[in-house]
Protein backbone atom coordinates (compact mmCIF):
# COMPACT_ATOMS: atom_id res chain seq x y z
CA UNK A 1 0.00 0.00 0.00
CA UNK A 2 2.71 2.12 1.13
CA UNK A 3 4.18 2.11 -2.55
CA UNK A 4 0.89 3.50 -3.85
CA UNK A 5 0.65 5.90 -1.91
CA UNK A 6 4.44 6.68 -2.36
CA UNK A 7 3.59 6.84 -5.99
CA UNK A 8 0.78 8.66 -5.80
CA UNK A 9 2.65 11.80 -3.58
CA UNK A 10 5.60 11.63 -6.07
CA UNK A 11 3.07 11.73 -9.00
CA UNK A 12 1.57 15.33 -7.59
CA UNK A 13 4.56 17.25 -6.06
CA UNK A 14 6.89 16.36 -9.18
CA UNK A 15 4.28 16.30 -11.94
CA UNK A 16 2.96 19.11 -10.36
CA UNK A 17 5.52 21.03 -10.18
CA UNK A 18 6.95 19.36 -14.00
CA UNK A 19 3.13 20.90 -15.53
CA UNK A 20 3.97 24.48 -14.01
CA UNK A 21 7.79 24.61 -15.12
CA UNK A 22 6.06 23.64 -19.15
CA UNK A 23 3.51 26.25 -18.91
CA UNK A 24 6.38 28.78 -17.58
CA UNK A 25 8.48 27.55 -20.78
CA UNK A 26 5.47 28.20 -23.03
CA UNK A 27 5.26 31.67 -21.15
CA UNK A 28 8.80 32.67 -21.89
CA UNK A 29 8.02 31.56 -25.42
CA UNK A 30 5.50 33.29 -26.34
CA UNK A 31 7.54 36.01 -24.21
CA UNK A 32 9.90 35.93 -26.92
CA UNK A 33 7.94 35.99 -30.11
CA UNK B 1 9.18 61.37 -6.88
CA UNK B 2 10.18 58.01 -8.32
CA UNK B 3 13.42 56.15 -9.22
CA UNK B 4 14.25 55.29 -13.05
CA UNK B 5 15.09 52.07 -13.06
CA UNK B 6 18.72 50.76 -14.39
CA UNK B 7 19.34 47.76 -16.25
CA UNK B 8 20.23 46.39 -13.28
CA UNK B 9 16.95 46.56 -11.50
CA UNK B 10 14.81 44.42 -13.47
CA UNK B 11 14.96 40.00 -13.51
CA UNK B 12 16.32 40.23 -16.86
CA UNK B 13 14.03 37.25 -18.18
CA UNK B 14 11.41 34.86 -16.63
CA UNK B 15 13.67 32.47 -15.23
CA UNK B 16 15.80 34.92 -13.36
CA UNK B 17 12.39 35.69 -11.38
CA UNK B 18 11.14 31.91 -10.95
CA UNK B 19 14.55 30.74 -9.85
CA UNK B 20 15.18 33.74 -7.63
CA UNK B 21 11.66 33.07 -6.15
CA UNK B 22 12.52 29.58 -5.42
CA UNK B 23 15.23 30.38 -3.64
CA UNK B 24 13.90 32.49 -1.34
CA UNK B 25 11.09 29.77 -0.59
CA UNK B 26 13.60 27.21 -0.34
CA UNK B 27 15.32 27.42 2.83
CA UNK B 28 16.58 25.01 6.06
CA UNK B 29 12.76 24.59 6.55
CA UNK B 30 12.52 22.43 3.70
CA UNK B 31 15.78 20.26 4.05
CA UNK B 32 15.69 20.06 7.84
CA UNK B 33 12.19 21.15 9.07
CA UNK B 34 9.87 19.57 5.97
CA UNK B 35 11.43 15.95 6.46
CA UNK B 36 10.98 16.05 10.39
CA UNK B 37 7.87 17.32 10.69
CA UNK B 38 6.15 15.79 8.08
CA UNK B 39 7.49 11.82 9.42
CA UNK B 40 6.26 12.58 13.18
CA UNK B 41 2.58 14.71 11.82
CA UNK B 42 1.50 11.20 9.34
CA UNK B 43 3.76 10.88 6.45
CA UNK B 44 1.39 10.43 3.80
CA UNK B 45 -1.81 12.52 5.30
CA UNK B 46 0.83 15.00 6.22
CA UNK B 47 1.38 15.55 2.35
CA UNK B 48 -2.50 15.55 1.54
CA UNK B 49 -2.44 18.45 4.09
CA UNK B 50 0.05 20.13 2.88
CA UNK B 51 -0.87 20.34 -0.81
CA UNK B 52 -4.06 21.69 0.59
CA UNK B 53 -2.24 24.36 2.52
CA UNK B 54 -0.68 25.36 -0.68
CA UNK B 55 -4.10 25.86 -2.28
CA UNK B 56 -5.54 27.50 0.54
CA UNK B 57 -2.88 29.76 2.39
CA UNK B 58 0.49 30.07 0.33
CA UNK B 59 -0.84 31.16 -3.24
CA UNK B 60 -3.26 33.34 -2.75
CA UNK B 61 -1.35 35.20 -0.22
CA UNK B 62 1.58 35.60 -2.37
CA UNK B 63 -0.48 36.15 -5.54
CA UNK B 64 -1.23 39.28 -3.71
CA UNK B 65 2.11 40.02 -2.42
CA UNK B 66 3.04 40.07 -6.55
CA UNK B 67 0.44 42.62 -6.71
CA UNK B 68 1.48 44.72 -4.38
CA UNK B 69 5.35 44.84 -5.76
CA UNK B 70 4.08 44.92 -9.45
CA UNK B 71 1.63 47.75 -8.87
CA UNK B 72 3.24 49.76 -6.58
CA UNK B 73 7.38 49.40 -7.10
CA UNK B 74 8.02 49.92 -3.96
CA UNK B 75 9.10 47.73 -0.77
CA UNK B 76 6.77 45.93 1.54
CA UNK B 77 6.11 49.49 3.48
CA UNK B 78 5.57 52.08 0.91
CA UNK B 79 3.62 49.26 -1.25
CA UNK B 80 0.93 49.28 1.97
CA UNK B 81 1.11 53.19 1.23
CA UNK B 82 0.58 52.53 -2.66
CA UNK B 83 -2.07 50.39 -1.95
CA UNK B 84 -4.12 50.65 0.92
CA UNK B 85 -3.59 54.40 1.33
CA UNK B 86 -1.65 56.04 3.82
CA UNK B 87 -3.15 55.07 6.74
CA UNK B 88 -2.30 51.25 6.45
CA UNK B 89 1.18 52.19 6.24
CA UNK B 90 2.11 50.59 9.31
CA UNK B 91 0.52 47.40 8.84
CA UNK B 92 3.49 47.13 6.00
CA UNK B 93 5.90 48.55 8.88
CA UNK B 94 5.13 45.65 11.45
CA UNK B 95 5.63 43.30 8.69
CA UNK B 96 8.68 44.17 8.03
CA UNK B 97 9.79 44.08 11.82
CA UNK B 98 8.49 40.55 11.96
CA UNK B 99 10.89 39.32 9.14
CA UNK B 100 13.43 41.75 10.17
CA UNK B 101 13.61 40.07 13.31
CA UNK B 102 13.60 36.46 11.58
CA UNK B 103 16.70 37.78 9.59
CA UNK B 104 18.44 38.92 12.23
CA UNK B 105 18.82 35.76 14.19
CA UNK B 106 18.61 33.54 10.41
CA UNK B 107 22.13 35.03 9.63
CA UNK B 108 23.16 33.10 12.68
CA UNK B 109 21.74 29.84 11.33
CA UNK B 110 23.38 30.39 8.07
CA UNK B 111 26.25 30.31 9.48
CA UNK B 112 25.79 26.43 11.30
CA UNK B 113 25.17 25.33 8.09
CA UNK B 114 28.73 26.85 6.69
CA UNK B 115 30.11 25.76 10.01
CA UNK B 116 28.94 22.10 9.29
CA UNK B 117 29.50 22.42 5.96
CA UNK B 118 33.56 22.80 7.13
CA UNK B 119 33.53 20.68 9.46
CA UNK B 120 32.45 17.87 6.27
CA UNK B 121 34.68 19.29 3.87
CA UNK B 122 38.08 18.72 6.31
CA UNK B 123 37.38 15.49 7.91
CA UNK B 124 35.86 16.50 11.34
CA UNK B 125 32.69 14.20 10.86
CA UNK B 126 34.26 11.04 10.64
CA UNK B 127 33.51 7.46 12.65
CA UNK B 128 34.15 7.57 16.20
CA UNK B 129 33.10 11.36 16.17
CA UNK B 130 30.63 12.17 19.41
CA UNK B 131 28.24 14.37 17.37
CA UNK B 132 26.44 15.68 20.45
CA UNK B 133 29.71 17.09 22.19
CA UNK B 134 30.79 18.47 18.68
CA UNK B 135 27.48 20.37 18.22
CA UNK B 136 27.27 21.41 22.29
CA UNK B 137 31.07 22.80 21.92
CA UNK B 138 30.30 24.70 18.56
CA UNK B 139 26.88 25.98 19.82
CA UNK B 140 28.42 26.57 23.36
CA UNK B 141 31.06 28.87 22.06
CA UNK B 142 29.98 32.57 21.34
CA UNK B 143 33.55 33.27 19.01
CA UNK B 144 32.70 30.66 16.89
CA UNK B 145 29.00 31.87 16.45
CA UNK B 146 30.09 35.03 15.68
CA UNK B 147 33.11 33.95 12.94
CA UNK B 148 30.46 32.36 11.32
CA UNK B 149 28.00 34.95 11.53
CA UNK B 150 30.10 37.80 9.86
CA UNK B 151 31.01 34.83 7.28
CA UNK B 152 27.68 34.49 6.58
CA UNK B 153 26.89 38.20 6.39
CA UNK B 154 29.74 38.64 4.07
CA UNK B 155 28.71 36.67 1.96
CA UNK B 156 25.13 37.99 1.83
CA UNK B 157 26.67 41.72 1.70
CA UNK B 158 28.45 40.73 -1.46
CA UNK B 159 25.73 39.34 -2.98
CA UNK B 160 23.05 42.15 -2.64
CA UNK B 161 25.54 44.68 -3.65
CA UNK B 162 25.83 43.39 -6.97
CA UNK B 163 22.83 44.43 -7.59
CA UNK B 164 19.43 42.84 -8.67
CA UNK B 165 20.59 40.57 -11.88
CA UNK B 166 24.71 41.09 -11.22
CA UNK B 167 23.63 39.55 -7.57
CA UNK B 168 20.30 38.19 -6.82
CA UNK B 169 19.68 36.38 -9.99
CA UNK B 170 22.91 35.67 -10.99
CA UNK B 171 23.52 33.63 -7.66
CA UNK B 172 20.37 31.93 -7.59
CA UNK B 173 20.70 31.05 -11.05
CA UNK B 174 23.68 28.90 -9.52
CA UNK B 175 22.38 27.99 -6.52
CA UNK B 176 19.03 26.93 -6.73
CA UNK B 177 19.75 24.49 -9.54
CA UNK B 178 22.38 23.19 -7.37
CA UNK B 179 20.18 22.14 -4.51
CA UNK B 180 17.74 20.24 -6.78
CA UNK B 181 21.10 18.90 -8.08
CA UNK B 182 22.18 17.96 -4.34
CA UNK B 183 18.87 16.99 -2.95
CA UNK B 184 17.95 14.47 -6.21
CA UNK B 185 21.61 12.65 -5.58
CA UNK B 186 21.10 12.24 -2.08
CA UNK B 187 17.74 10.97 -2.60
CA UNK B 188 19.10 8.83 -5.12
CA UNK B 189 22.08 7.71 -3.31
CA UNK B 190 19.71 7.30 0.47
CA UNK B 191 17.61 4.60 -1.88
CA UNK B 192 20.14 2.40 -2.20
CA UNK B 193 20.96 2.22 1.30
CA UNK B 194 20.22 -1.50 2.83
CA UNK B 195 17.09 -0.76 4.91
CA UNK B 196 15.97 2.47 3.52
CA UNK B 197 12.64 0.26 2.20
CA UNK B 198 11.85 1.07 6.03
CA UNK B 199 11.76 4.21 5.70
CA UNK B 200 9.56 4.51 2.52
CA UNK B 201 7.21 2.60 4.59
CA UNK B 202 7.08 4.34 7.50
CA UNK B 203 7.03 7.93 5.54
CA UNK B 204 4.14 6.54 3.26
CA UNK B 205 2.04 4.38 5.23
CA UNK B 206 -1.40 5.88 4.86
CA UNK B 207 -3.31 6.02 8.95
CA UNK B 208 -6.51 6.99 8.58
CA UNK B 209 -6.25 8.18 12.19
CA UNK B 210 -3.36 10.76 11.02
CA UNK B 211 -5.53 11.78 8.01
CA UNK B 212 -8.25 13.04 10.82
CA UNK B 213 -6.10 14.27 13.30
CA UNK B 214 -6.64 18.34 13.03
CA UNK B 215 -3.37 18.20 14.17
CA UNK B 216 -1.67 17.05 10.98
CA UNK B 217 -3.62 20.02 9.50
CA UNK B 218 -2.25 22.73 11.93
CA UNK B 219 1.39 21.30 11.56
CA UNK B 220 1.09 21.50 7.50
CA UNK B 221 -0.42 24.78 7.24
CA UNK B 222 2.24 26.01 9.46
CA UNK B 223 5.20 24.50 7.58
CA UNK B 224 3.52 26.20 4.32
CA UNK B 225 3.92 29.47 6.23
CA UNK B 226 7.09 29.16 7.37
CA UNK B 227 8.62 27.14 4.54
CA UNK B 228 7.27 28.51 1.11
CA UNK B 229 7.80 32.42 2.50
CA UNK B 230 3.94 33.31 1.58
CA UNK B 231 3.16 36.90 3.54
CA UNK B 232 6.29 37.54 4.64
CA UNK B 233 6.51 40.21 1.51
CA UNK B 234 9.91 38.69 0.13
CA UNK B 235 7.74 37.91 -2.97
CA UNK B 236 6.78 41.31 -2.91
CA UNK B 237 9.78 42.62 -3.19
CA UNK B 238 11.32 40.20 -5.69
CA UNK B 239 8.12 41.24 -7.80
CA UNK B 240 9.25 45.02 -7.74
CA UNK B 241 11.69 44.37 -10.04
CA UNK B 242 9.53 42.29 -12.76
CA UNK B 243 8.02 43.01 -15.94
CA UNK B 244 4.39 44.73 -16.43
CA UNK B 245 3.71 41.59 -18.33
CA UNK B 246 4.92 39.20 -16.10
CA UNK B 247 2.72 36.18 -14.88
CA UNK B 248 1.85 36.14 -10.73
CA UNK B 249 -0.27 33.32 -10.40
CA UNK B 250 1.56 31.08 -12.21
CA UNK B 251 5.15 32.27 -10.56
CA UNK B 252 3.25 31.87 -7.22
CA UNK B 253 1.84 28.36 -7.99
CA UNK B 254 5.25 27.45 -9.70
CA UNK B 255 7.21 28.23 -6.41
CA UNK B 256 5.01 26.82 -4.01
CA UNK B 257 5.09 23.58 -5.63
CA UNK B 258 9.40 23.72 -6.22
CA UNK B 259 9.81 24.46 -2.49
CA UNK B 260 7.17 21.40 -1.82
CA UNK B 261 9.15 19.55 -4.22
CA UNK B 262 12.85 20.52 -2.56
CA UNK B 263 11.20 19.29 1.03
CA UNK B 264 9.97 16.06 -0.17
CA UNK B 265 13.54 15.40 -1.57
CA UNK B 266 15.04 16.28 1.38
CA UNK B 267 12.57 13.52 3.19
CA UNK B 268 13.08 10.96 0.64
CA UNK B 269 17.22 11.32 1.43
CA UNK B 270 16.85 12.12 5.70
CA UNK B 271 14.38 9.58 6.66
CA UNK B 272 15.22 6.79 4.79
CA UNK B 273 18.83 7.24 6.22
CA UNK B 274 17.50 7.57 9.69
CA UNK B 275 15.91 4.72 9.21
CA UNK B 276 18.45 2.36 7.52
CA UNK B 277 20.87 3.08 10.48
CA UNK B 278 19.83 4.85 13.36
CA UNK B 279 19.25 2.67 16.33
CA UNK B 280 15.73 4.76 17.35
CA UNK B 281 14.56 6.30 14.19
CA UNK B 282 11.41 8.17 15.95
CA UNK B 283 13.76 9.60 18.50
CA UNK B 284 15.91 10.96 15.27
CA UNK B 285 13.45 13.00 13.98
CA UNK B 286 11.48 13.90 16.79
CA UNK B 287 14.61 15.73 18.13
CA UNK B 288 13.99 18.46 16.65
CA UNK B 289 15.86 20.74 13.85
CA UNK B 290 19.10 20.95 14.82
CA UNK B 291 19.40 17.71 16.77
CA UNK B 292 18.29 16.12 14.34
CA UNK B 293 20.44 17.60 11.21
CA UNK B 294 23.82 18.32 13.88
CA UNK B 295 23.47 15.44 16.32
CA UNK B 296 21.34 11.84 14.46
CA UNK B 297 21.99 13.15 10.80
CA UNK B 298 25.99 13.79 11.25
CA UNK B 299 26.30 10.78 13.23
CA UNK B 300 24.80 9.14 10.43
CA UNK B 301 27.26 10.61 8.12
CA UNK B 302 29.96 9.81 10.27
CA UNK B 303 29.74 6.20 10.04
CA UNK B 304 27.77 4.84 7.16
CA UNK B 305 29.74 3.50 3.87
CA UNK B 306 30.04 6.77 1.66
CA UNK B 307 28.29 8.99 4.44
CA UNK B 308 31.39 11.32 3.98
CA UNK B 309 30.02 12.13 0.51
CA UNK B 310 26.64 12.51 1.24
CA UNK B 311 27.42 14.51 4.65
CA UNK B 312 29.28 17.41 2.15
CA UNK B 313 26.09 17.15 -0.30
CA UNK B 314 23.72 17.76 2.03
CA UNK B 315 25.56 20.53 4.01
CA UNK B 316 26.41 22.15 1.04
CA UNK B 317 22.27 22.09 0.46
CA UNK B 318 21.79 23.33 3.91
CA UNK B 319 24.12 26.24 3.19
CA UNK B 320 22.68 27.58 -0.95
CA UNK B 321 19.33 26.86 1.06
CA UNK B 322 19.96 29.13 3.75
CA UNK B 323 21.53 31.39 2.17
CA UNK B 324 19.32 32.34 -0.96
CA UNK B 325 16.81 32.64 1.72
CA UNK B 326 18.35 34.95 3.59
CA UNK B 327 19.77 36.71 0.53
CA UNK B 328 15.79 37.14 0.03
CA UNK B 329 15.07 38.57 3.59
CA UNK B 330 18.04 41.48 3.52
CA UNK B 331 16.99 42.52 -0.23
CA UNK B 332 13.41 43.12 1.60
CA UNK B 333 15.38 45.61 3.71
CA UNK B 334 17.40 46.79 1.43
CA UNK B 335 14.25 47.88 -1.08
CA UNK B 336 13.22 49.76 2.04
CA UNK B 337 15.72 51.64 2.33
CA UNK B 338 15.65 52.11 -1.48
CA UNK B 339 12.15 53.56 -1.40
CA UNK B 340 13.47 56.54 1.36
CA UNK B 341 16.14 57.18 -1.03
CA UNK B 342 18.68 55.11 -0.35
CA UNK B 343 21.29 53.75 -3.26
CA UNK B 344 22.00 50.39 -3.22
CA UNK B 345 24.97 50.26 -1.76
CA UNK B 346 24.74 52.20 0.95
CA UNK B 347 21.30 50.58 1.99
CA UNK B 348 22.54 47.28 1.89
CA UNK B 349 25.62 47.96 4.31
CA UNK B 350 22.72 49.56 6.46
CA UNK B 351 21.02 46.77 6.55
CA UNK B 352 23.68 44.99 6.61
CA UNK B 353 25.66 46.59 9.85
CA UNK B 354 21.71 46.32 11.63
CA UNK B 355 21.41 42.77 10.96
CA UNK B 356 24.63 42.16 12.43
CA UNK B 357 24.25 44.40 15.87
CA UNK B 358 20.94 42.76 15.83
CA UNK B 359 21.59 39.56 15.03
CA UNK B 360 25.07 39.02 17.44
CA UNK B 361 22.75 38.10 20.73
CA UNK B 362 21.33 35.54 19.14
CA UNK B 363 24.90 34.69 17.68
CA UNK B 364 26.30 34.25 21.35
CA UNK B 365 23.13 32.91 23.34
CA UNK B 366 21.16 30.05 22.35
CA UNK B 367 18.28 30.82 24.43
CA UNK B 368 17.88 34.30 22.97
CA UNK B 369 17.91 33.12 19.06
CA UNK B 370 15.29 29.94 20.38
CA UNK B 371 13.10 32.95 22.11
CA UNK B 372 13.44 35.11 18.60
CA UNK B 373 12.56 32.19 16.35
CA UNK B 374 9.39 31.61 18.63
CA UNK B 375 8.33 35.37 18.39
CA UNK B 376 8.57 36.27 15.05
CA UNK B 377 8.26 32.62 13.38
CA UNK B 378 4.72 32.79 15.00
CA UNK B 379 4.48 36.33 14.11
CA UNK B 380 4.57 35.53 10.42
CA UNK B 381 0.85 33.99 10.53
CA UNK B 382 -0.30 37.80 11.81
CA UNK B 383 2.33 38.70 8.52
CA UNK B 384 -0.52 36.68 6.72
CA UNK B 385 -2.95 37.96 8.12
CA UNK B 386 -2.38 41.66 7.35
CA UNK B 387 -1.42 40.58 3.55
CA UNK B 388 -4.74 38.94 3.25
CA UNK B 389 -6.81 41.98 4.91
CA UNK B 390 -5.03 44.49 2.69
CA UNK B 391 -6.06 42.61 -0.39
CA UNK B 392 -9.57 41.90 1.12
CA UNK B 393 -10.01 45.96 1.70
CA UNK B 394 -9.05 46.59 -1.46
CA UNK B 395 -11.41 43.72 -3.18
CA UNK B 396 -10.32 40.22 -4.05
CA UNK B 397 -12.25 40.48 -7.37
CA UNK B 398 -11.42 44.13 -8.19
CA UNK B 399 -7.68 43.16 -7.87
CA UNK B 400 -7.78 39.65 -9.73
CA UNK B 401 -9.08 41.53 -12.85
CA UNK B 402 -7.33 44.48 -12.90
CA UNK B 403 -3.85 43.11 -11.87
CA UNK B 404 -3.55 39.23 -11.85
CA UNK B 405 -6.14 37.93 -14.92
CA UNK B 406 -4.85 40.25 -17.73
CA UNK B 407 -1.60 38.62 -17.87
CA UNK B 408 -2.01 35.45 -16.49
CA UNK B 409 -1.82 31.83 -18.33
CA UNK B 410 -3.54 30.44 -15.03
CA UNK B 411 -6.54 31.98 -14.60
CA UNK B 412 -8.23 30.07 -12.05
CA UNK B 413 -10.45 33.11 -10.11
CA UNK B 414 -10.82 30.66 -7.31
CA UNK B 415 -7.27 29.98 -6.25
CA UNK B 416 -7.18 33.73 -5.27
CA UNK B 417 -10.70 33.75 -4.18
CA UNK B 418 -9.39 31.58 -1.58
CA UNK B 419 -7.42 34.62 0.16
CA UNK B 420 -10.95 35.43 1.84
CA UNK B 421 -10.28 31.87 4.31
CA UNK B 422 -7.15 33.44 5.62
CA UNK B 423 -8.50 34.91 8.54
CA UNK B 424 -10.22 31.62 9.44
CA UNK B 425 -7.05 29.33 9.18
CA UNK B 426 -5.40 32.52 11.72
CA UNK B 427 -7.90 31.96 14.28
CA UNK B 428 -7.42 28.21 13.99
CA UNK B 429 -3.47 27.84 13.51
CA UNK B 430 -2.68 30.81 15.73
CA UNK B 431 -5.36 29.62 18.62
CA UNK B 432 -3.72 26.63 18.84
CA UNK B 433 0.06 27.73 18.46
CA UNK B 434 -1.11 29.60 21.64
CA UNK B 435 -2.94 27.24 23.69
CA UNK B 436 0.00 24.72 23.32
CA UNK B 437 2.25 28.02 24.28
CA UNK B 438 -0.10 27.93 27.60
CA UNK B 439 0.11 24.56 28.56
CA UNK B 440 3.85 24.55 28.69
CA UNK B 441 3.96 27.47 31.39
CA UNK B 442 1.02 26.47 33.75
CA UNK B 443 0.35 29.67 35.45
CA UNK B 444 2.97 31.94 34.39
CA UNK B 445 2.10 31.72 30.48
CA UNK B 446 1.65 35.36 30.04
CA UNK B 447 5.10 36.60 32.16
CA UNK B 448 8.14 37.52 29.35
CA UNK B 449 11.02 38.51 31.81
CA UNK B 450 13.70 37.36 31.87
CA UNK B 451 14.14 35.85 28.20
CA UNK B 452 16.21 33.12 29.66
CA UNK B 453 13.16 31.78 31.70
CA UNK B 454 10.23 32.48 29.91
CA UNK B 455 12.03 32.01 26.40
CA UNK B 456 8.78 30.33 24.92
CA UNK B 457 5.68 32.03 26.26
CA UNK B 458 2.46 33.89 24.85
CA UNK B 459 3.74 36.63 26.97
CA UNK B 460 7.04 37.09 25.48
CA UNK B 461 5.58 37.12 21.72
CA UNK B 462 2.19 39.41 22.96
CA UNK B 463 4.92 42.05 24.45
CA UNK B 464 7.18 41.56 21.37
CA UNK B 465 4.67 42.19 18.92
CA UNK B 466 2.76 45.12 21.04
CA UNK B 467 6.10 46.71 21.30
CA UNK B 468 6.69 46.33 18.05
CA UNK B 469 3.04 47.29 16.72
CA UNK B 470 2.66 50.21 18.95
CA UNK B 471 6.03 51.53 17.14
CA UNK B 472 4.70 50.88 13.88
CA UNK B 473 1.66 52.51 14.37
CA UNK B 474 3.47 56.25 16.04
CA UNK B 475 5.30 55.90 12.87
CA UNK B 476 2.84 56.00 10.65
CA UNK B 477 3.11 59.46 9.14
CA UNK B 478 6.79 59.56 9.58
CA UNK B 479 7.06 56.59 7.44
CA UNK B 480 4.57 57.27 4.99
CA UNK B 481 6.48 60.46 4.54
CA UNK B 482 9.92 58.48 3.96
CA UNK B 483 8.41 56.22 1.22
CA UNK B 484 8.09 58.07 -1.39
CA UNK B 485 11.03 56.61 -4.30
CA UNK B 486 9.04 54.47 -6.45
CA UNK B 487 10.57 52.40 -9.14
CA UNK B 488 10.13 53.96 -12.28
CA UNK B 489 9.94 51.40 -14.99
Amino acid sequence: MWKVTMAAVMLIVFGGLGWLLWMNIKVIEEQED
Amino acid sequence: MSEKAGQNELWSNRWGLILAAIGMAVGTGNIWRFPRVSATNGGAAFFTAFVLSLFLWAIPLMAAEGVWGKVSRMGIIGSFKIMCGRGWTWAGALMATIVLGIVFYYGVVVGWCIRYLVYAVTGVIKSGVDTETLWKGFSGDPVQGVVFFLIAMGLCVYIISKGVVGGLEKACRIMVPAIFVLLVFLAIRAAFIPGAVKGYEYYFTFRMADFMNPRTYLEAFTQAAWSTGAGWGLFLTYFVYVKKSEDIMLTAATTCFADTAAGFLAGLCVIPTIFAYSPDPIAAVKAGNTGMAFIHLTKLFAEIPGGLVMGIAFFLALVLAALSSEIAMIEMGVRILADAGFNRKKATWTVAIATIACGLPSAMSGTFLDNQDWVWGVGLLLSGLLMSLGAMKIGVRKIWEEHIEPTSHLKQYWMFWLIHLFPVWFILIFGWWTWQAISWYPGEWYKWLPISKYTFTVGTMYYQWAIAAGACILLNGWLADKMKYRLEL
